[in-house]
């Protein structure tokens, strides 16, 4: 437009130049137009074509990875997975239990006639706790075996089990290593997948399953000492 | 008969504009077509992709609420899987449980064997002390060590000491390495 306004404008010498090179001046107006729509149009537009492509495939991959997550998140029964890790985290608690230890190592000892002596427990998630015991071979054995096959989850390290000469008394004392897991900080993001459960965990969870709870919640509770009410 | 000559009269050469050859003419008409083709495919396609992106992403977006909704299974799931993976890791640790071993060593205890001292540590191996009341008990005691049982579960079976005392009795020392255990 701005071509035409300015070819009214030219005097009359240079309008006639013009008029006998305005099909030249066409071609390179045409050439001019070429370049420019190529540079502001159609350049643009196949860069973001290949834009396009590259998001519209991450895209797929995410929609795919999400529906699969979203498929296995319906296959799960919430009320198994709470049931699931209600058990797990009385093996596993999320830190040092200490008042749950000292009461399981109690009532285990009472329970199967062995004299608890000692125990020492240390705060510390990574220091072990260690007992001492006397009682009877078998009873002690016994002790050994429940203690395994408790919540919260120990391991014994180091047993060092002395005989009473002309008695049937063992005395004892025993390392044990507790076990803790702190809870997950965050969920991680939205599109990270359902790592699935594997046969070796879920075999590890069935063993852990049959474990027994010693101290049960009635245990826990403070007891009430004194007037319930102080005023009268 | 007077005939006017107009000298001041200029010839004017009509205006005529420069001619382009003809199969430019057609090739560039041929040209401008096939660009302008060119563009509308291209605008087309940039259009079709943009709308499947659209469609896509908002695809994405109801996945991802659907999570959202779920969002309390999700952190169950990841606390049971966090917890599976621990004790998979603690079980598997290569730890022996010597425990398995006791057993064993218990069956001889009283009698004409006493042991005095039996310390386990599940690294070291175990340690066990004690007496035998006389030389055959003790040739008995440790034809019953030395057993197929006890192979399945120790590698090693170290005599550590044997001293025989004033009253014709035996005190002993072993070591037992782990091996099947």
């Amino acid at each position: 437009m701005g071509v035409i306004v300015l070819v009214f404008l030219l005097p009359m010498g240079e309008f006639k130049t013009f008029i006998k090179y305005k099909n030249v001046l066409l071609l390179l107006i045409l050439a001019a137009g070429f370049i420019f729509s190529f540079f502001f149009f159609l350049k643009p537009k196949i860069l973001e074509i290949f834009d396009f492509r590259k998001k519209i495939n991450q895209e797929k991959n995410t929609l795919a990875a999400l529906t699969q997550k979203v498929a296995a998140l319906n296959g799960l029964d919430e009320l198994e997975l709470e049931r699931k890790t209600e058990v797990l985290l009385k093996a596993l608690p999320p830190e040092k239990d200490i008042v749950t230890l000292l009461l399981t190592f109690k009532v285990l000892s009472s329970q199967e006639g062995v004299t608890l002596k000692g125990v020492k427990i240390d705060p510390d998630e990574n220091a072990a706790t260690s007992l001492e015991i006397e009682g009877e071979q078998e009873k002690i054995m016994n002790f050994l075996e429940k203690i395994k096959t408790s919540y919260p989850l120990m391991k014994p390290e180091d047993v060092a089990l002395s005989y009473h000469k002309n008695e049937n008394l063992i005395e004892g004392k025993i390392v044990f290593r507790t076990f803790s897991q702190p809870l997950p900080k965050s969920l991680g993001s939205i599109e990270s997948p359902l790592l699935p459960i594997t046969p070796e965990e879920e075999k590890s969870y069935e063993e852990i399953s049959k474990f027994n709870s010693v101290v049960i919640e009635k245990d826990l509770e403070p007891v009430q000492t004194g007037k319930e009410n102080p005023f009268l | 008969m007077d005939r006017k000559i107009d000298f001041l009269k200029a010839y004017e050469k009509p205006i005529s504009s420069k001619k382009i050859p003809r199969s430019l003419l057609v090739g560039g008409v041929i040209g401008i077509i096939f660009y302008i083709v060119l563009i509308v495919a291209i605008f087309s396609f940039w259009l079709f992709l943009r709308k499947e992106y659209g469609e896509i992403s908002h695809q994405v977006e109801e996945k991802k609420s659907q999570i959202s909704q779920m969002r309390k299974r999700e952190s169950l799931y990841i606390l049971l899987k966090q917890q599976l993976n621990a004790l998979v890791k603690i079980r598997s640790e290569g730890e022996k449980d010597f425990l398995q071993a006791f057993p064993f060593f218990l069956k001889f205890q009283g009698g004409e064997i006493n042991f005095d001292k039996i310390s386990a540590s599940a690294k070291e191996g175990i340690k066990l002390s004690g007496r035998a009341t006389n030389a055959s008990t003790l040739a008995n005691f440790l034809s019953l060590i030395v057993s197929s049982e006890s192979s399945n579960l120790f590698s090693k079976i170290i005599l550590d000491s044997l001293t025989r005392d004033k009253d014709g009795s035996y005190s002993f020392s072993f070591s037992f390495a782990y091996g099947g255990i």
